[in-house]
């Protein structure tokens, strides 16, 4: 078990080491998901979300959002023009945050269904953005597997949370602090 | 505290001035039960569960390959700081998850019977006051190395575009979430006490030693102060006992078993 946890360990750093190479100089996919306080909270809410969900849910709702991120950024590499996606990404903070403090259970595929679109707007920011210098490929690569980094943190963080004896209501909690950061984002949108 | 005296920015402030006063709190705290043994902060700890370790150790995992992420992506490349708090993460991560995760730290006990005890419920952890001294200490450190521009001097050195990341303002939270952690018997607290020593051994001698001979070098002048020089190594002091006691501690066990 620990000779397969190291070769997993190994191969994500020296992964990460040949891609990034790739990548660099200039802005690489791997810190987008990271820059932005939108983008991180939005993909730990989903993570944390589809623990509280659990069973299949905490699989399929992530690799949902993972899958139309990569639609999302083909899109927005084209430049095509797709409307209201800074609004989307802000909407997707507060109504993931929303999901999680009202610890409402959807039905799997309306949760898949709602995260993907969530995860177009997000994949189109990030394609879009893309510096024109940069190798697309590397690029895509790198934010998607940043992106799921990001919602295995929101799994686990939440299944740890879980394991309290309040954990429900301090994941609740969570959530409330996903929404005011939602409603802060909404009310910073340009006009 | 410096980090917050210093910004121009009023949420920094805030949270700066809170985080940096807690923290003053807790490592005085500290620094009065190192001195005055208390009953009430010999802490029983119950061996958590596998399924709770495991999930711990993923999550450590996780991010520490964010944190990877973000030291392979700066630019132009990372600093030794950075890669001193990288190399403390993966190795406090490997020892935790191969030695002392399932096990209780119960380091001040001093008979062979105590030792056998070492996995019962009944092991008493008192590691916290060190660990409390080691964050006073390093809550000094980062003072001085604030106060006397520590963050202006590395990006200056290693050419990099300010703001560089702040680094001990990070650590600094991490370290009271284990102090917290460790208090309220989490299984993190443990790692966070291993990850923290370890970097507080790998990276205050950067401080002392290689910034300043480094600096002296580039610029051709002697030996002289920078940020944080004066203090950097007093932290070092309870970290290193800490791991000397963890290590004692776990070899006695081991043998006993």
């Amino acid at each position: 078990m620990n000779k397969i946890a190291f070769r997993i360990l190994a191969l994500a750093i020296f992964g990460i080491r040949y891609v990034s190479a790739h990548a660099l100089p200039g802005e690489s996919g791997w810190l987008h998901p990271l820059s932005g306080v939108d983008h991180m909270i939005a993909m730990i809410a989903v993570g944390a979300w589809s623990a509280q969900l659990g069973g299949r849910a905490i699989f399929s709702v992530p690799l949902a959002f993972v899958v139309a991120m990569f639609v999302g950024g083909v899109i927005g590499f084209t430049h095509i023009s797709l409307p209201f996606t800074e609004k989307g990404i802000a909407v997707s903070v507060f109504l993931l945050g929303l999901a999680i403090a009202l610890e409402h259970r959807l039905p799997i595929f309306l949760a898949i269904a709602g995260v993907g679109l969530f995860g177009i707007c997000h994949g189109y920011a990030h394609g879009y953005e893309m510096p024109s210098m940069t190798n697309k490929y590397f690029y895509i690569t790198g934010f998607l597997i940043t992106t799921a980094c990001l919602h295995l943190v929101g799994a686990i963080g939440g299944l740890l949370i879980l394991e309290d004896k309040h954990g429900r209501i301090y994941l609740r909690l969570c959530g409330g602090i996903a929404i005011i950061i939602g409603i802060w984002l909404i009310i910073g949108l340009p006009k | 505290m410096g980090f917050a005296l210093r910004t121009n920015y009023i949420n920094y402030y805030y949270s700066g001035m809170g985080a940096g006063l807690l923290l003053l709190t807790v490592g005085l705290s500290g620094v009065y039960f190192s001195f005055k043994r208390n009953a009430s902060l010999v802490v029983n700890m119950t061996v958590t569960s596998k399924r709770l370790i495991n999930l711990w150790t993923a999550f450590s995992l996780n991010i520490a390959v964010l944190y990877s992420i973000i030291i392979l992506s700066s630019q132009p490349y990372p600093t030794p700081d950075l890669i001193t708090f990288w190399i403390s993460l993966i190795t406090g991560i490997i020892l935790w998850r191969n030695t002392i995760a399932l096990k209780t730290l119960d380091l001040h006990s001093i008979n062979l019977q105590a030792e056998l005890d070492y996995r019962s419920n009944d092991s008493k952890l008192t590691i916290l006051p060190l660990y409390l001294l080691m964050l006073a200490l390093y809550l000094l450190y980062t003072q001085e190395a604030e106060i006397a521009q520590y963050e202006e001097h590395v990006a200056m050195l290693f050419g990099i575009n300010l703001p560089y990341p702040q680094l001990d303002f990070i650590k600094t939270i991490l370290m009271l979430f284990g102090a917290i952690s460790l208090y309220k018997q989490k299984p993190i607290g443990n790692l966070i006490v291993l990850v923290a020593c370890i970097n507080i051994v790998l990276s205050q001698p950067l401080a002392f030693f290689l910034f300043p001979l480094l600096e002296a070098i580039k610029n051709n002048y002697p030996f002289h102060y920078f940020p944080g020089m004066w203090t950097s190594l007093l932290p070092m002091i309870p970290a290193i006992l800490i791991l000397q006691k963890v290590s004692t501690k776990f070899f006695i066990s081991n043998r006993y078993e």
